[in-house]
């Protein structure tokens, strides 16, 4: 029986990942600056008796725009920026073939910069080895041998039942 | 449950940003609000009660050229050994706090009427409101006569050592334009 290949990361994945943190790096700046240039526009509204209902505002308006930034980069832009790190590293890295009997667990652990990745065990074979948690259900376990990039899984191998 | 985990592992930065807008737009806005003393003009009010921000807005309207603001604040006699009123320009006060006060207070050349207040035939205050008669100027600002308060004459005095009062190198005399503005007032 012929064996198939399927590939787990593409380089149409590390382009769409980029441009999601081009979008949400826009979108962070666009706020940043509109929460200034609003803050700045009530500054030269600032008069000795109106500052001390424009200083509130200023302040308000300024802490709720930092704050959607801050979560921008924390909830989007370090995950989508740590995650095409991680694709472009396994895009670019040394391959190793491992086979054996592979088995997916449920055990989560993130690695740097955050990136969540399932543990796999590896039965018959060396090693301990990790896949990405979004490619999770494109991992089909009756693989027998696996495509690995610094021990994270980047392709697998199964026999091909359509012939 | 992760969003909530990294959510708190960044609080530190959530509060950096509170702590920074505070104090970086406070200290912006007192810049750009503020003035030098020989820029504006303030006026302590020692009557019981005013509405501060609308007799300051109606002084403000009037202000004299070069002057950025008019601001009116309470004054209590509390607040004279705290230093605060330095920085006055005009003082209203009532008839016994002229007597207290009076070392503070700028010797006028002349009585403007038979009303103004003088003590040792020196004149300190120009009357403002008299209680005999209850008349007075910025009566519908000022609140000049409180049940528990004692009904008295009220004087537009002016701060000694105030640059707007025609008493030394590069006074411009605007406390007096202010003082005019504040008689105008009904």
């Amino acid at each position: 029986m012929d064996r198939k290949t399927a590939e787990l990361y593409s380089k149409e994945e590390l382009v769409s990942l980029r441009k999601k943190k081009l979008a949400l790096v826009t979108v962070s700046a666009v706020t940043a600056a509109l929460t200034l240039a609003v803050c700045v526009f009530l500054c030269t509204k600032a008069t000795v008796y109106t500052s001390g209902r424009l200083l509130p505002a200023a302040i308000i308006i300024s802490v709720i725009g930092g704050w959607t930034v801050l979560s921008i980069r924390i909830f989007g832009i370090d995950a989508v920026n740590a995650a095409a790190k991680h694709v472009s590293a396994i895009l670019e890295g040394p391959r190793e073939r491992i086979c054996g009997r592979f088995e997916l667990t449920d055990e989560k652990t993130v690695i740097k910069k955050g990136v969540p990745m399932f543990r796999v065990k590896c039965e018959g074979g060396p090693h301990d080895l990790h896949l990405y948690d979004k490619k999770a259900k494109l991992f089909d376990e009756r693989a027998d041998c696996v495509h690995t990039v610094y021990g994270f899984i980047a392709a697998y191998e199964v026999e091909n039942e359509d012939n | 449950m992760r969003i909530i985990k990294k959510l708190f592992g960044n609080l530190h930065r959530y509060v950096v940003v509170l702590l920074l807008s505070v104090v970086i737009w406070a200290w912006i806005f007192s810049l750009v609000t503020d003035a030098a003393k020989a820029k504006k003009v303030l006026v302590y009010c020692g009557a019981p009660a005013m509405e501060e921000r609308a007799l300051g807005l109606a002084l403000d309207a009037k202000k004299p050229e070069g002057i950025k603001f008019v601001k009116v604040s309470p004054f209590s006699d509390a607040i004279f050994s705290s230093g605060a009123p330095d920085d006055a320009d005009i003082y209203i006060l009532s008839e016994s706090q002229v007597r207290l006060y009076s070392e503070e207070l700028l010797p006028l050349d002349e009585k403007r009427s038979e009303g103004d207040i003088a003590i040792g035939g020196v004149v300190y205050g120009i009357l403002l409101r008299s209680a005999e008669t209850g008349n007075g100027s910025a009566a519908s600002f000022i609140t000049y006569s409180l049940p528990g308060f004692e009904d008295e004459n009220y004087y537009i005095c002016f701060n000694k050592d105030s640059v707007h009062v025609n008493n030394g190198e590069g006074s411009d005399g605007a406390a007096f334009e202010v003082a005019e503005s504040l008689l105008s007032l009904y």
